[in-house]
């Protein structure tokens, strides 16, 4: 209890120094160091000191899945695993990505179907996981088994984190050109690279719009009025000039026998069609006729024009 | 075929262009294939669960006597193993220890005993997995036992029996480029390459869906109690993922893709003709408790 009044009186004095450090530059991005997890909580204690990863070495820890964070710049990861006797493990995990961009590329990777926990800027706690972001921080904690004190320990370490979390928390601008009807929200992944964006809808192994690490774009899933559902891929490019070669290296490798409006019916019988606005590269994918698509594509190049 | 591969190369194959959007199993009895068919057998058991969710050893070591049986067509189950592996073989039974779930403990000892009670030697047989590239057994082997626990993965989109063998690689990160895409690759390998003789797809407790840096989550678990097993990693490997959209048809109440798409099942036949993925060139012989097969 009484490093539990320490740590209580220690994020105070970290949020007073946020809140400073914030105030001098500006939003910031804010370390949060090993001082921010509990000593415990709900009986659970640490098994021992937290382990610190980078980018380089992160595959000692989460394996193949540091592709995933590394591929969102993820600076520094601290992990801590809390132990109970006679309950389930708990796994808390706090990701610098270095920006909020990252920070929600990070977190909007998964599908987030689940309900909010009510913490950071976004949250998700399902079963006795729980994954959400917060200034330049993904934040993921978990409990191998299920049980209702794992659940409130687990939402609880989730909570204290967050406390100390300060920052900017803008999610990537290219997320707001997305047209809010019918997105499926759920399903809204921003991304870098080809690798990553290949994770969510696989397009081809060759990096057909020339994406690099400092690439922006977002893929999202739409559903509208119980029709099929089709995929909308958005991408930056530094210029209109580069946004229009990708167009013309895509039509390429991927659809060469697409119409002068660049539509093409695929193999799958659904239609797919391109087409660059400004900076913008926008796919259309899964359309349910040409007609939709024609109407689809339309309406996003007029809104994307409009912003 | 080119290097070269995009999506609608898969829609122009039909079993290619599930497995990106998920449904092989509609798809599974509309194709008509004129090839000699591979042998997939896939066995469950009600008890092989403790209350705990541990295996019982004795129900799971009939299983897989069951599962060998069939599969070589032998009179009985040691003829079965003995058809398998050889006395003077040196065995490598490639595990996986990354769960949760991992290989259960309990079948790689029902999996050893096996192989010396078919006339291996004690000192020519070993399970691993992390440390198979400094193991004696494994630098030596001549045949290899493939098994792991099949489950969702963050960026294969399965953890199948071919990324079993990703610790053969002295480079795993090279392997992971595009969903892991060229994972069939491995079996290339000189210490892989022809020796496989069984591949087990472990789906006791299987993840069918799974987020985050650990890429678990409990509620994602069901206790299917079932093996998959062939001498064919790929049909194996597609079979347990038919199992896996099954059940996630069944819980999302929709054809949800994968998060993660493991195309990598389908360039195993297409590009590296390593097997046979297209489930109508599988011949699945289910046994024993068929309550939530699903497939």
């Amino acid at each position: 209890m009484q490093m539990d009044k320490m740590f209580q009186l220690a994020s105070v004095l970290a949020a007073i120094t946020g809140t400073v450090i914030m105030t001098m530059a500006g939003c910031a991005h804010v370390p949060v160091g090993f001082s921010a997890f509990p000593t415990e909580m709900n009986g659970w204690k640490p098994e021992g000191p937290g382990k610190e990863y980078n980018r380089d070495n992160l595959y000692d820890y989460i394996d193949g899945s540091a592709e995933v964070y590394r591929s969102f710049n993820v600076r520094r990861v601290l992990a801590q695993k809390y132990v109970k006797a006679g309950a389930p493990d708990i796994i808390a995990d706090l990701f610098d990505m270095g920006s909020s961009k990252d920070a929600y590329g990070a977190y909007h990777h998964d599908m987030r179907e689940g309900p909010s926990g009510g913490i950071g800027v976004e949250s998700e706690f399902s079963g006795s996981t729980l994954a959400y972001w917060k200034g330049s921080y993904f934040v993921s904690v978990l409990a191998y088994d299920e049980s209702p004190d794992a659940k409130a320990a687990v939402k609880a370490i989730g909570e204290r984190l967050a406390q100390v979390i300060h920052g900017d928390s803008t999610p990537p601008p290219i997320v707001r050109l997305l047209p809010e009807k019918g997105l499926v929200k759920s399903h809204v992944h921003y991304f870098h690279t080809h690798e990553c964006l290949n994770v969510h809808y696989f397009l081809a192994n060759e990096n057909l719009l020339g994406l690099t690490s400092t690439s922006e774009g977002v893929l999202a899933r739409y559903q509208q009025d119980g029709s099929d559902p089709y995929v909308l891929i958005f991408v930056q490019y530094p210029s209109d000039g580069a946004a229009r070669n990708a167009q013309d290296h895509f039509i390429k490798g991927y659809m060469p026998d697409a119409d002068a409006n660049g539509m093409v019916r695929t193999e799958n019988g659904r239609w797919t069609g391109i087409g660059v606005q400004g900076v913008f590269w926008i796919g259309v994918f899964d359309a349910a006729s040409q007609q939709a698509l024609d109407r689809t594509l339309s309406e996003v190049l007029r809104h994307v024009g409009g912003k | 075929m080119s290097d070269s591969l995009t999506r609608r190369d898969f829609f122009r194959n039909s079993a290619g262009a599930a497995i990106l959007s998920a449904g092989v199993s509609a798809l599974a009895e509309a194709q008509a294939a004129p090839e000699a068919k591979v042998k997939v057998v896939l066995i469950r058991d009600a008890d092989v669960l403790n209350a705990d969710e541990s295996p019982n050893i004795e129900v799971l070591r009939k299983m897989m006597d069951e599962a060998v049986k069939t599969l070589t067509g032998q009179p009985d189950a040691m003829a079965g193993w003995k058809s398998l592996i050889k006395p003077e073989d040196v065995v490598g039974i490639k595990s996986n220890v990354a769960g949760p779930p991992r290989t259960p403990p309990e079948l790689e000892e029902i999996v050893k005993q096996r192989v010396l009670e078919a006339g291996v030697a004690p000192d020519n047989v070993a399970v691993d997995d992390r440390g198979v590239l400094r193991n004696p057994v494994f630098q030596k082997s001549t045949a290899l036992i493939n098994m792991r626990p099949m489950h969702t993965h963050h960026w294969s989109g399965v953890g199948s029996l071919m990324k079993n063998y990703l610790m053969f690689s002295d480079n795993p990160p090279s392997w992971h480029p595009d969903s892991c895409a060229n994972l069939a690759g491995l079996f290339d390998l000189p210490i892989v390459k022809g020796k496989t003789r069984l591949n087990v797809q472990i789906l006791l407790t299987p993840l069918f869906h799974g987020k985050g840096p650990h890429h678990y989550s409990k509620e994602y678990v069901w206790p299917y109690k079932g093996l998959v097993v062939s001498v064919d990693p790929v049909a194996a490997d597609a079979t347990a993922l038919r199992i896996l959209e099954a059940k996630r048809l069944a819980h999302f109440g929709k054809n949800e893709p994968f998060a993660v798409s493991p195309h990598h099942v389908q360039i195993a036949q297409d590009k590296f003709k390593l097997g046979v993925a297209d489930p109508a060139r599988i011949e699945l012989i289910k046994l024993g408790w068929a309550d939530g097969v699903l497939i």
